[in-house]
């Protein structure tokens, strides 16, 4: 029923692209092996749609406002990122406590410079799962009324969730790791035993 | 003459004992009024949607279990589960859903005791910390007795459950449900009475229904302002959609009314519980499914209702033996944004009851 | 002054609602055991120490070194070697560090000869770190291998 409502959003606004749509699973496949499968695309179990970022606003207001989507709950905001592809697709799940009916809609940004327009206006809870967003994938939500870091310290490099990432831990922490060793075996604990 | 006041900036935490955790709440005062508060978040952030790119899917059960809610680790197996089973097109067979569904429950019970005890110490009540954790203790012997882990259990396995109960589990589970219903009524013996309590929680921290739905509330808070939105009910899963059980709602959005849902939900609980045992199927307990699984490539958003509220696992496949990228919406991560519209106008003597109310985690905050 | 008395009323009601509670629990059955004096007892399925079990008719253990448990170990604790060729290989080297284990009980899920297996202990800590490696000795005896908790109850339950 979730899907019928991609149908109308994309009535509403061409430019929408609605995922493609699940293939029925041939009865006796194999459970969990990918071998067929692989050929085709991935298979979305969850309804929803692609919405080019210079719309996102635009699309969203309606989305919130007008019946028959009327989704007035945003569950959460993340993001995938694709080296291979060159993109940051950015995910969002949208629901609608009244109607039951939930929607994911995913904006592809380019990766070298992710921007796309904060929905914090529209749904308040959006605000720290975009500060995640980009806290853990750098994804910049321009007009969010506070974009900072929220699961890492403020000086932290990089962005974690990113594929390409890699993790060095500070001087600081080295030197102050290697002293606390020295310092623990300075009391013999180990003896005891 | 005119007092010449100015706010007051006050740290609560990260080391605060009632802040259930490492939070750190920022409060701004004006004389003893809540101004603002600023949750700052991320002390006990372990990364665990980067491990999980790293770990086949049969081990990131393990990791799901541990690295989430401390307090439901069988709640973020099964909402991690569902994710992967509906990307895999896995059956679970009947056994094995009633099986889970029966955990599920006595999770919430135990995890709704530890914030009903804890809650009780953040308003001065130590005594039901006691009485609670008597209750939870049991529950924690009959996890271990069939799962072998008393918080952390790895039981569920993709396609089903580990093992299959002890003899005699279900009579003990049963007996402990009759004797846990008299319990939960000597708690309300113990606190609705009470009017020390009743003055610390009743109107405070009203969260209107719209707004609970603006800020992402969901779970006990968000059917305490009137939400009547329930997981179980609304996308069954497991055995949920063959047992009847009642959401309980309340309209006020106070603390009490958070109070009351939980108090609810627990007596509801042993009914899904005794119902469950009593429809119990014979069966299989697992499908087949390789230690090793691939899953196909493809993306799904499951949603369960842990006992802090909506845990949602969004997880996308690229036919690899490890998911690609597994999101986890947390449900105490909403709660919490939602706390700040709580607590805009009480007194910094409320600040305490209000936080116990929402019932967060914070390992499942920073995940 | 009604209204106060009422409120008065309520709370000496509130107190003794409370009370009777708490009298009832004052008789009621004990609920807590005296721990380092007092052993509770663990299920059969408890996540305890890993241990190699020697088997009584063979007289070694029954790890058939198929790398297994070492391969599905979420945390990579188990490290195995073995030398020879066929019906003469040997473990070498069979070292699991408790200290990054979870308990998660995978690795003896998937042993198609049940070799590593749970035994019921849970006073497994000790003053060194280095003393959380076990090897395979140390597995077979399935032990913990510094049983701090008899120092405790040596102290405590001294006359
Ligand atoms: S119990 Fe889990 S973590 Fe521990 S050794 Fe076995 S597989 Fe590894
Ligand atoms: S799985 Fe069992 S038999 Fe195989 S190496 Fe491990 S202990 Fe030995």
């Amino acid at each position: 029923m979730s899907w019928a409502l991609v149908e109308r959003l994309r009535e509403r606004f061409p430019e929408v692209e609605p995922f493609p749509r699940e293939a029925p699973h041939e009865a006796g496949a194999p459970v969990g092996r990918p071998g067929r499968h692989e050929a085709r695309g991935p298979t979305y179990h969850t309804p929803g749609a692609f919405v080019p970022a210079a719309r996102l606003l635009e699309v969203a207001r309606v989305l919130r406002d007008e019946a028959p989507f009327g989704l007035d709950y945003c569950s959460f905001v993340t993001g995938v990122d694709r080296p291979e592809q060159d993109l940051v697709e950015v995910v969002y799940h949208l629901f609608s406590m009244d109607e039951r009916h939930e929607l994911l809609l995913k904006v592809r940004v380019p990766r070298r410079d992710p921007r796309v327009p904060s929905v914090s206006a529209l749904w308040p809870a959006a605000n720290w799962h975009e500060r995640e967003a980009y806290d853990l994938l750098g994804v910049v939500f321009e007009g969010h009324p506070d974009l900072r870091r929220i699961m890492m310290t403020d000086d932290w490099e990089g962005h974690p969730l990113r594929k390409d990432y890699v993790y060095q831990e500070p001087r600081w922490l080295v030197d102050l790791g290697a002293q606390r060793q020295r310092e623990i075996e300075g009391l013999r604990l180990g003896d005891r035993a | 003459m005119a007092l010449r006041t100015e706010e007051l900036m006050l740290n609560m935490g990260p080391q605060h004992p009632s802040t259930h955790g490492v939070l750190r709440l920022v409060v701004t005062l004006d004389g003893e009024n809540i101004v603002d508060v600023v949750p700052d978040i991320g002390y006990l952030h372990s990364s665990v949607e980067k491990m999980m790119e790293y770990r086949t899917y049969l081990q990131n059960v393990a990791l799901a279990d541990r690295g989430m809610d401390y307090l439901t680790a069988l709640a973020n197996e099964e909402g991690y589960l569902l994710a992967v089973e509906r990307v895999g097109r896995i059956e679970v067979p009947p056994r094995a859903r009633y099986l889970r569904t029966i955990m599920l429950e006595l999770q919430r019970l135990s995890s709704h005791l530890v914030w009903l005890g804890t809650w009780g110490i953040d308003l001065g009540a130590t005594t039901v910390f006691l009485y609670c954790f008597r209750e939870r203790e049991r529950i924690l012997d009959l996890f271990e007795q069939a799962t072998g882990g008393r918080l952390h259990h790895v039981y569920f396995r993709p396609g089903g459950v580990y093992e299959d109960l002890p003899d005699g589990w279900t009579d003990r589970v049963l007996a402990f449900c009759d004797e846990f219903l008299g319990r939960v009524d000597e708690y309300h013996e113990l606190l609705t009475g009470n009017p020390i309590f009743l003055a610390r929680v009743q109107g405070v921290g009203v969260l209107p229904r719209d707004r609970a739905i603006a800020m992402g509330a969901c779970g006990p808070v968000a059917r305490a302002s009137g939400v009547d939105f329930d997981v179980r009910k609304a996308f069954p899963y497991e055995a949920y959609g063959e047992l009847a059980f009642d959401v309980p709602v309340f309209q006020e959005g106070d603390c009490f009314a958070r109070y009351r849902v939980r108090m609810e939900e627990m007596r509801q609980s042993v009914r899904i519980i005794q119902q469950a045992i009593a429809k119990l199927p014979d069966g299989e307990i697992r499908s087949k499914v390789q230690v090793n699984v691939k899953l196909p490539r493809g993306e799904a958003y499951a949603r369960t209702e842990s006992p802090r509220g909506d845990l949602g696992v969004y997880l996308v496949s690229e036919g690899e033996d490890a998911p690609y990228r597994v999101k986890i919406r947390a449900p105490s991560f909403s709660n919490l944004f939602a706390l700040t519209e709580m607590m805009r106008g009480w007194k910094v003597a409320d600040v305490i009851a209000i936080l116990g109310s929402v019932d967060i985690v914070l390992s499942d905050v920073d995940r | 002054m009604e209204a106060l008395a009422t409120r008065a009323w309520e709370a000496v009601a509130g107190l003794y609602a409370g009370l009777r509670v708490t009298f009832r629990a004052l008789v009621g059955r004990k609920n807590t055991v005296m721990y380092p004096l007092q052993k509770v007892n663990v299920a059969p399925r408890w996540h305890g120490l890993l241990a190699l079990p020697v088997d009584p008719e063979t007289g070694s253990d029954k790890c058939i070194i198929c790398f297994q448990c070492e391969r599905v170990c979420p945390d990579r604790c188990i490290h195995i070697e073995a030398g020879g060729k066929g019906k003469d290989r040997l473990l070498t080297r069979f070292d699991i560090e408790m200290d990054k284990c979870c308990y998660c009980g995978l690795c003896v899920e998937v042993c198609p000869t049940e070799a590593i297996v749970f035994v019921p202990h849970y006073e497994t800590s000790t003053y060194n770190r280095a003393n959380l490696v076990y090897d395979l000795d140390d597995l077979r005896r399935a032990a913990p291998k510094e049983p701090i908790a008899h120092g405790v109850v040596a102290m405590r339950g001294r006359p």
